[in-house]
């Protein structure tokens, strides 16, 4: 490492060259083509494997399992694609026009798990695209959909009869209860304008956008349900991305050929957050609280408590720039007033930029206790020949940029991820990580397509166990969306993945743990999920964190029930509610291998259907 | 008694002539040095060399021939470079380091190795040994220090530099200056020249991440078991994200190369890259002494940071780092040096520390070099030598602003800079708003 004087290594220039990121001149990029892979192989004997060293779409089938590991020795995982079986047959309208290279045929579309109709299965809803020229008028033809989750692991298209398939150039899907009524509304964050359905309750949606006022005509990415100002109702936080248009469109060269331009060449749009104001309209807020948003470039946002206070904090990830985490604070207009306020304290806390200082693509984030320690830490995928990050919580809302430690690092540099979700998919109570990767610079460009995947967590270092996970790891893909949700309720955490111009993946969770589970439903006494709180799940030998969150991933929404790997072979366990009130409900001998539906304050149930 | 003194007498005859013989063989052949003068003025360079073979030859310890011989040699343009680079070599390698001429024979030996046979591994102690023989030897010093920028070890350049700069002439020394600029901050095009004598890049072409890879290329394609020049393509390659190679082209090193900081530094970063803590710990235990500059620093607060998560030992490390030569610029880790006091429960210095790199990291912005860029191009403008200065100021070089207030001085003495910011630099404008 040389001292950062040099221009031609400062991150603030390769800024301005947007994800040309370690380069001066567009020439650096070539490393990105078989010119420099050739040359990278000139430098070593003829002895050493060229597999090892091209960068070609054969060798990527290779490069992303760079610390490649054996399978936790009880536990194969096993995940097998079942959409098609399942009736879930959709593949994301991207719109892509050949030479083109505007920049939001890209970004591919998200997923919002959500149980629609209440019949206590989860359905789901796919976002798509349309065609992006603002002159042609809508056809009604690229709707997203909405699947209906109909029990034996089959699904059926509703999105017409349920009027939930808006179009628009669709990125995120946040399904949430704003209205409190029991039926998840969906939020549609789009290219352009975005939409809000109000669920009915009768199995459709209406369109109520424009009376609820929560749109505007910036490029929103994801968005998430929280209680932003402590009035125990769902507001709503929107990242925004870049400013994208006709006007600005340009195309940009790497080695010599077109792509996609990056972050560096456009400017940042604010985030947006809508109050809700219990009447079915919000207010946008974002000035107003505090949500200060400089140059962020936002794809992906959670809401969770980082700080063991109960009190959900907000995290974007933004694309090469810093990310944000907003946390509540207290502000004083005069002596004796106080007005709620938000401040961004991730440039002080260490969860803003690298280790280095670097500002970083961020794509996705997927957040759990990674490390067992009870407090909640966070991955961010990131672009091509650039790490993940994995950030430990030290507390205090300080962040220990863990990427290298953990090997977050060394299973990413030859991949580019987009969305996430921890899943513990061998039920050892160590979340485990879901990757989907996938390029952007477009089929000119190499490597374009690349393989997802399944990293192990042990005891807090990360192998890839991709290999042995299954047909569907072994497919190079351009992967965007995930959200995850077991949707088969048989206690492991399925996957859904959004491909960009491929069909989408329903990966069913067929691994054999011989571990017991148990899953829980929660809601509080305003039928809000409890983001910021936590559950504690005790067993002899074991005690499990599990914080409670909403978002993360990139323009998905996974299960809102929380499951539980139990590493021994109890019958029952014990389990401990901190709710976001402050309220403690504890509850012992939970029987195993099911679901509890548990409102704050009220005894559990068991979670039966209605057929 | 007859035959005896006619013995004498021929014997006397006989040693006579020899002598006028031998001294007039003598003469003649001493004329070859006078001629090959004229001849090497002349162009005429494998004549040149004749005559100073033949010269040398009885002459064997005239320094000065051997060294007009190397330069007749390797001036001969109808040999292949290399060919006469090494008998050029052959040659300087000769005179004893003990000759008047020995500092000039060890740079001549260096220059030939450097930038004709591209072994940099060879030449770089003979750069050092003649500069410790003759200590005002510029150019010793200047290809010392144009061999430790395109080897990548710019954080040893510092002292070399200014070495440099002193024995240059007044009216050179602005020019040394944008060179040290370009060589810190413009390290994408400050090498072309130098390339292009290297020949690893074409006079049309433009210098890029390529000629910069085919140099280091080329450099171990010479020397393939030089440390450094194995670790400056190791770096280059994980730069762009080729951390494999880079892993793999280190592991290919013998075993000796450990023994060099440089390509010891390389080794434990790729080893940190891939999360092998343990290796890289082990790694840093072996570092050579002196245990002192930048890299060494450096490395001692990243394990303590980042492995033994001891924030005082990383602290008190970043900071020596962080004053040793070109470290005070490192932006990335001040924000480390940051982190570990946030952590230390520093809160002050760690936001004090954050706010100063991060003024760093804006110093650093292309648009900002973009402009300075032109004010090195017109450095006999008064207006644009004080944005250099500010630009140094903000950066808090003090020499390098001494050197350029001293400059500005010579070309505009009544604009000279009082003490204090300048009007348009960083801290100004802080002062101002």
């Amino acid at each position: 490492m040389m001292p950062a004087g040099a221009t031609h290594r400062a991150p603030s220039v390769a800024r301005a060259l947007g994800w040309c990121l370690t380069c001066l001149s567009l020439a650096a990029c070539s490393d990105r083509n078989e010119d420099n892979s050739r040359r990278a192989r000139d430098v070593l004997p003829e002895k050493t494997s060229p597999q090892s060293l091209a960068h070609s779409e054969e060798t990527a089938k290779k490069t992303a399992r760079t610390v490649p590991e054996t399978a936790s020795a009880n536990v194969q995982p096993v995940f097998v694609d079942v959409a098609r079986a399942s009736g879930i047959d959709f593949t994301f309208f991207s719109d892509t026009v050949p030479g083109r290279y505007f920049l939001p045929e890209i970004m591919g579309g998200g997923i919002g798990w959500l149980d629609f109709d209440g019949d206590g299965r989860l359905d789901v809803c796919f976002r798509n695209g349309t065609i992006l020229s603002p002159d042609t008028p809508p056809s009604g033809k690229h709707l997203s959909r909405l699947f209906r989750n109909l029990g034996a692991g089959q699904f059926a298209d509703v999105t017409r009869a349920s009027a939930a398939g808006l179009e628009a150039y669709g990125q995120g899907c946040a399904p949430g209860d704003y209205d409190a009524d029991g039926f998840p509304d969906l939020y549609l964050a789009n290219y352009g304008a975005d939409g809000l359905l109000h669920n009915n309750g009768d199995g459709t949606f209406r369109d109520v956008t424009r009376e609820a006022r929560v749109s505007d005509e910036l490029w929103s990415t994801s968005a998430v349900w929280c209680d932003l100002d402590g009035d125990h109702d769902l507001d709503l936080y929107v990242a925004n991305y870049m400013n994208v248009n006709f006007e600005t469109h340009k195309v940009c060269e790497y080695s010599g050929r077109p792509g996609y331009c990056g972050p560096g060449s456009f400017h940042s749009q604010p985030d947006a957050v809508y109050l809700n104001q219990g009447d079915g309209t919000f207010v946008e807020s974002a000035a107003a609280l505090g949500f200060v948003d400089e140059d962020g470039n936002g794809l992906a946002v959670i809401a969770a408590d980082f700080d063991d206070d109960l009190v959900p904090e907000i995290f974007v990830a933004n694309d090469m720039t810093p990310n944000h985490m907003f946390t509540q604070s207290t502000h004083f207009d005069a002596p004796g007033s106080q007005r709620l306020r938000y401040a961004n304290v991730a440039p002080a806390g260490g969860s803003a930029v690298s280790f280095a200082g670097l500002n970083e693509a961020g794509m996705g984030i997927a957040c759990a206790d990674f490390d067992g320690d009870g407090s909640l830490d966070i991955f961010i995928t990131h672009y091509y020949h650039m790490k993940n990050t994995l950030y430990t919580n030290r507390g205090r809302l300080i962040f220990d940029d863990d990427s290298r430690r953990t090997r977050i690092a060394a299973t990413s540099y030859e991949s580019l991820g987009f969305g996430t979700c921890p899943i513990d998919y061998d039920r050892d109570g160590s979340p485990d990580l879901f990757v989907a990767n996938g390029h952007v610079l477009g089929p000119e460009q190499e490597p374009n397509a690349m393989r997802p995947q399944l990293l192990k967590n042990r005891k807090g270092q990360f192998s890839d166990v991709s290999d042995q996970a299954g047909a569907y790891f072994q497919k190079l893909l351009l992967g965007r969306g995930v959200a995850a949700a077991d949707y088969d309720d048989d206690g492991d955490v399925d996957i859904a993945v959004s491909h960009l111009d491929q069909r989408v993946a329903l990966l069913r969770n067929d691994t054999q743990t011989g571990r017991r589970w148990l899953g829980l439903d929660l809601a509080t006494a305003d039928r809000a999920p409890p983001v910021g709180g936590r559950v504690i799940v005790t067993t002899p030998g074991r005690r499990q964190v599990l914080p409670i969150v909403a978002g993360g991933s990139y323009l998905s929404s996974g299960d809102p029930r929380i499951v539980a790997g139990l590493p021994g072979d109890e019958d029952s366990v014990e389990v401990e509610i901190l709710w976001p009130s402050g309220r403690v409900d504890r509850f012992t001998d939970l029987a195993a291998d099911r679901y509890w539906i548990i409102r704050e304050g009220l005894a559990p149930r068991e979670q039966r259907r209605f057929e | 008694m007859n035959s005896t003194r006619t013995a004498v007498r021929a014997t006397l005859v006989s040693l006579v002539v020899a002598g006028l013989l031998a001294g007039g063989g003598a003469l003649y052949v001493r004329r070859d040095l006078s001629i090959a003068r004229r001849l090497l003025e002349r162009g005429e360079h494998r004549e040149a060399a004749k005559r100073l073979q033949r010269y040398l030859r009885l002459y064997r310890g005239d320094s000065r021939a051997r060294l007009m011989l190397a330069e007749a040699l390797v001036a001969d343009d109808d040999r292949p470079a290399e060919d006469a680079a090494r008998d050029a070599v052959a040659q300087l390698e000769r005179i004893p380091d003990s000759s008047p001429e020995g500092a000039e024979a060890r740079t001549r030996t260096g220059r030939l190795l450097f930038l004709i046979l591209l072994r940099p591994g060879q030449a770089e102690p003979l750069f050092r040994r003649a500069i410790e023989l003759a200590p005002d030897a510029l150019d010793a010093h200047l290809m010392l220090w144009n061999l430790l920028n395109v080897t990548g070890r710019f954080h040893l350049t510092q002292p070399v530099f200014w070495r440099v700069y002193e024995l240059n002439s007044e009216s050179e020394r602005p020019i040394r200056l944008r060179d040290w600029y370009l060589s810190e901050f413009g390290r994408g095009s400050a090498f072309a020249e130098l390339d292009r004598k290297l020949g690893v890049l074409a006079k049309k072409d433009n210098p890029s991440l390529v000629s910069e890879y085919d140099r280091l290329r080329h450099i171990r394609a010479a020397e393939p078991d030089w440390p450094v020049g194995i670790a400056a393509l190791a770096r280059l390659l994980r730069g762009e994200g080729q951390k494999d190679v880079a892993r793999e082209l280190v592991q290919l090193a013998p075993p000796e190369a450990d023994r060099d900081p440089f390509f010891l530094a390389t080794r434990i970063e790729l080893a940190m890259d891939e999360g092998n803590f343990d290796e890289a710990a082990e790694l840093f235990e072996r570092w050579p002494e002196p245990h002192d500059g930048y890299e060494y620093w450096m490395w001692r607060g990243t394990i303590a940071d980042e492995i033994r998560r001891d924030d005082a030992e990383a602290i008190a490390a970043y900071d020596e780092a962080l004053r040793s030569p070109l470290g005070d610029t490192d932006w990335q880790l001040m924000s480390r040096l940051a982190h570990c006091l946030l952590r230390a429960g520093r809160a002050d210095e760690s936001r004090s520390t954050r706010d100063r790199a991060s003024q760093l990291e804006k110093l650093m912005e292309r648009e900002l070099h973009q402009q300075l860029r032109k004010s090195f191009g017109d450095l006999r403008n008064p207006a644009a030598v004080r944005e250099i200065i500010d630009f140094y100021r903000d950066l808090r070089r003090d020499r390098e602003v001494a050197e350029w207030s001293a400059w500005l001085d010579r070309i505009s003495p009544a604009e000279s800079p009082v003490s204090g910011a300048a009007p348009g630099s960083m801290e100004n404008r802080k002062r101002n708003e």
